[in-house]
């Protein structure tokens, strides 16, 4: 049996027996090259759920705080590895209610960048398929067809992929995937070597430099899982007005600064934001960086462990960090 | 809005450095200050009635003095402007001493930096607001966690003022460590003679309630009304009925160490520490009594006269509010056998502590005070002291001088002396001696000339044991050359550390304490016995190594900063502190989670949903939450964001070149 297949029997089981008032996995888009999130609420229409390399949506963006509708809605939804760690994130901070919600872990051998592919065709994409484990067939409006290994073309989260199946489940949608030996290899931070070793003032001109295409859409604080504030964003607040309204690099630096540190401690690198965000943004850079300079001094990993608090809202005077 | 700022001159302090005339008539520049004056020391009471003479004649409306740290002066500003007619807290004080003057040295780099001060405090001053104190009612009973000596002597002088006092000591009796010495330094008065009719009065107190074999659990609250539970320990004795007749100590057959004589001979698994115990009552070590292990015995149960014995005995928590907690909680000796491996590490039979010398020296320790070696029973020839074990000794992580060694080292050598008769050899090896007490310093000179204690300047490298001597190889530092000694007993002079539990206990009560665990005092120098927890007190040595005469006088200190502090029926609230705009709270509850004093609270809002409140009483206004609060939407009343925007924005505008 497919992990869809799985996913769909639990959908529906869950559904049939009032387990939950609606589902949320995977759908197919627009067209067959594009995956979107889907809602069930009837068992009827569970064959609907698909499961293939592109369900790169982190879903528990859907159950964060103040987003169920109605409230008090019991929800089903499913979780790869690195969506389970910002769900047990927002367990960690009791932002959601473990009792309310029904989750399906689906075991993920790494996510395909949809915006790799795209780069690679002058035309728009029509068919991604996926034969066989590894391979991604790619089709273009003009009938062009490429083929790609999937390890080449996966997200740049994936190749760093620590956690491939979820932390926090009900259920699993078939056979675990292999995981690293997490106690011999800690975190791969290569990825911000090069900004690492950039001057101060060469990190604030790049970092202006990467953030002035913002348009200040505001769609990667939408879509993070962690960030719970919507509406009352200080961010988008005039009072007091932290942030200019005017768009400017300093500006939307000063933006993705607060928001960094809203969610420092809280940040899973789950990737969401980049991909979210419509001016290809890399969103990552500042959290990456936080999050290695927690893993550092802390040695606390964001959303890996139910009984901890996130690191900075501990008030520990006896952290081993600091003395007294 | 009509602002008047004071730039003192504090003296040379300030303006040896900073230009403060300039300063004075520069702020007049600033957008609302009408009025600007530079004072030699605006502390004063002339400089006082000069800003109070301003506030009158230029109907100012809002202060900024420009002097020390707030930590000096603040309350004396707030004080003078209300005095003035202005509400205390449309004041600002700009610190261009301590930030300033005192870390500057070229005068206008000094003048432009307080300049910048100046317009920042003017940019707050802008923004402040009038606010008013609130007040609590607070409960007068104390609580008292430690029964050594400084508790006992805090709980007296507590109780005779009329204050109701809970002693919780985790042992099963009060009396701590005095209550093992033998004789007190300079005077060689008996340590028990002088302890124990304390000790019963505190038991007799009708203001005192013994709670021993207890520890503290959990302490939640503030100044005025804590809530405490504490944890009574199992004793395995139902002490309403335990008459201390010790015939089960008697009958039972199970041997256990004895921490009451610091394990020089075993007491038994059920036991009373010593014959003046108060309260005298037995427990059991269960992990040593013979039929918590095996299930057999009971022999305590047949021979109790009252029936006292309880197997089924569990810990039990009692609920308690006080309205002051005072920290007591004393000492343990250092662990000299893991720290000193080169004076045999607790191999050599013969090689003791000092505290475990103060029992031998007892007549009613267990030797009936026969000085002797432990190793064959013989009476010493000589005797060597070693000082310092476990004091000023960074390889074993204790730098700091315990206080009290040199001084019990003498009195045990002239002890020695007593004991064994003038003929015995009695060697001091020492470092330096310190003795700056009353009178001790002529103890020392008496134990050197009158009873021929030899004093040698210098460490010791090594004990071992060679033909039935413990040998002492050290250096004598003056002379520049090795000495060994052959021994017959060695006593080291082995150090205080904080008690074992001293960081946990700090920790339930948020207060903060030192590298070595020993509870940080509010300042040095002027708030030797407070905390920095508003409630909380110290006596004795969980604030540092100090001596009994030491410990008492700070005993009686706190007790009298405890009776000041309750002698009022309610106490003002200061209202600097955070308060929720509960329209724009998330619930996210990070106030919460990070909040010291668990002042934020989850409120049910009419809708059913909950949002942050922040407890009014229980908040010090240290700015955490509003520090974490995403969403902005918790400000600390005193501080308004936008006045810290604005402070910002004005250091940043370029200060035109002096």
């Amino acid at each position: 049996m497919s992990r869809q297949d799985h996913i769909r029997e639990f959908a529906a089981q869950a559904l049939a027996d009032g387990r939950v008032d609606y589902f949320i996995g995977w759908k197919q888009g627009y067209n067959s090259s594009e995956v979107v999130p889907a809602f069930v609420k009837d068992p009827a229409d569970v064959d609907q759920l698909i499961w293939t390399p592109l369900c790169h949506h982190n879903l528990v963006t859907f159950i964060k705080r103040n987003m169920p509708d109605p409230a008090d809605a019991k929800i089903g939804l499913c979780v790869k590895g690195c969506d389970s760690r910002t769900l047990v994130a927002l367990l960690q901070e009791e932002l959601v209610d473990k009792e309310k919600l029904y989750v399906v872990g689906v075991p993920c051998d790494g996510i395909v960048d949809r915006r790799k592919l795209e780069k690679e065709f002058a035309d728009e994409l029509v068919d991604i398929a996926f034969p066989e484990r590894g391979r991604v067939v790619v089709t273009t409006g003009k009938g062009e067809t490429r083929e790609f290994a999937q390890d080449d073309v996966l997200l740049d989260v994936c190749g760093r992929c620590r956690y491939p199946n979820a932390l926090y489940a009900d259920d699993v949608a078939g056979p675990l995937e292999a995981e690293p030996d997490r106690e011999e290899s800690g975190p791969d931070w290569s990825d911000i070597a090069d900004f690492e070793n950039l001057s101060d003032d060469e990190k604030q001109a790049a970092l202006e430099r990467v953030y002035a295409t913002c348009i200040r859409c505001f769609a990667c604080v939408h879509v993070c899982p962690v960030c719970v504030c919507w509406d009352k964003c200080v961010n988008r607040s005039r009072e007091p007005e932290l942030v200019a309204q005017k768009v400017g690099a300093k500006e939307n630096l000063l933006f993705q600064m607060i928001h960094m540190f809203h969610v420092a401690g809280r940040c899973t690198s789950c990737g969401a934001c980049d991909r979210a965000c419509p001016v290809e943004i890399p969103l990552y850079l500042l959290h990456r960086k936080m999050n290695k300079e927690i893993y550092d001094m802390f040695g606390f990993e964001p959303g890996t462990k139910l009984d901890e608090k996130p690191v900075f809202q501990l008030f520990d005077l006896a952290t081993d960090h600091f003395g007294d | 809005m009509r602002i008047g700022v004071f730039v003192c001159h504090c003296g040379s302090n300030i303006a040896g450095t900073v230009d403060v005339d300039r300063l004075a008539e520069r702020a007049l520049t600033l957008k609302d200050v009408v009025h600007g004056e530079d004072i030699m020391y605006t502390c004063s009471e002339p400089g006082q009635a000069a800003i109070q003479k301003a506030i009158e004649e230029k109907k100012l409306d809002r202060v900024v003095v420009a002097a020390c740290s707030p930590h000096m002066h603040e309350p004396t500003f707030r004080r003078c402007v209300d005095k003035g007619g202005l509400n205390p807290y449309l004041f600002e004080m700009a610190n261009i001493r301590e930030h300033c003057s005192w870390i500057h040295t070229d005068m206008p780099v000094a003048t432009d930096k307080a300049w910048d001060i100046i317009k920042m405090a003017v940019a707050k001053a802008r923004r402040l607001e009038p606010l008013f104190s609130n007040e609590v009612e607070i409960n007068k009973d104390v609580l008292v966690i430690g029964g050594g000596v400084a508790g006992i002597q805090a709980a007296l002088d507590l109780a005779d003022a009329g204050l109701k006092v809970t002693i919780v000591e985790r042992e099963t009796t009060i009396g701590g460590v005095m209550a093992k010495l033998d004789k007190t330094f300079p005077t060689i008065d008996c340590s028990a003679c002088i302890l124990t009719p304390r000790m019963v009065d505190c038991g007799q107190h009708e203001n005192i309630e013994l709670m021993t074999y207890c520890e503290v659990d959990k302490v939640s609250g503030y100044v005025g009304n804590f809530t405490v539970d504490i944890r009574k320990k199992a004793s395995m004795v139902d002490w309403s009925k335990c008459i201390g007749c010790e015939i089960c100590v008697q009958k039972c057959p199970s041997k256990a160490p004895d921490v009451f004589n610091v394990g020089l001979e075993p007491t038994k698994a059920i036991y009373i520490p010593f014959p003046q115990a108060v309260p005298k009552r037995a427990a059991i070590q269960t992990e040593y009594c013979r039929y918590f292990q095996t299930g057999k015995c009971k022999v305590c149960e047949r021979v109790c006269p009252a029936d006292a014995i309880d197997f089924e005995q569990k810990d039990e928590i009692v609920q308690k509010r006080f309205g002051a907690i005072v920290v007591a909680t004393g000492l343990d000796v250092f662990d000299w056998e893991t720290g000193y491996p080169e004076y045999g590490g607790g191999k050599i039979k013969d090689v003791i502590s000092g505290l475990q010398y103060e029992r031998m020296l007892n007549a009613s320790g267990p030797y009936g005070g026969h000085v002797h070696r432990l190793s064959n029973g013989e009476d010493p020839k000589t005797v060597v002291f070693i000082q310092c074990v476990g004091s000023r000794d960074e390889s074993v992580n204790r730098p700091y001088c315990s206080s009290v060694c040199c001084m019990y080292t003498a009195k045990q050598a002239l002890l020695t002396k007593d004991h064994c008769g003038s003929d015995v050899e009695v060697y001091v090896f020492y470092i330096d001696i310190r003795a700056t007490g009353k009178g001790y310093e002529e103890f020392i000179k008496r134990v050197q000339t009158e009873f021929g204690v030899k004093y040698v300047r210098g460490r010791v490298s090594k004990l071992y044991e060679d033909g039935g001597k413990v040998m002492v190889r050290g250096v004598d530092t003056l002379l520049g050359e090795q000495v060994e000694i052959a021994a017959d007993l060695v006593v080291l002079a082995t150090g205080i550390q904080a008690p074992e539990g001293a960081k946990d206990l700090a920790q339930k009560l948020n207060i903060s304490y030192d590298e070595f665990g020993f509870m940080k005092e509010g300042h040095p120098k002027l708030r030797p016995v407070e905390t920095n927890t508003a409630g909380v007190f110290l006596a004795g040595v969980s604030q540092g190594p100090k001596d009994i005469p030491a410990t008492v006088a700070q005993a009686s200190g706190t007790a009298s900063k405890v009776l000041g502090l309750l002698a009022k029926d309610k106490l003002k609230t200061s209202p600097m502190i955070a308060i929720v705009d509960q329209k724009n709270c998330v619930s996210c509850w990070k106030c919460i989670d990070v909040c010291p004093f668990s002042a934020p609270e989850k409120q049910e809002q009419r809708d059913g949903t909950f949002k942050s409140h922040v407890i009014e009483t229980v908040c010090q206004g240290c700015g955490v939450c509003v520090a974490t609060c995403p969403v902005n939407t918790i400000s600390l009343k005193g501080f308004p964001t936008d006045a810290i925007l604005d402070q910002i924005e004005e250091v940043l505008q370029p200060t035109p070149s002096h």
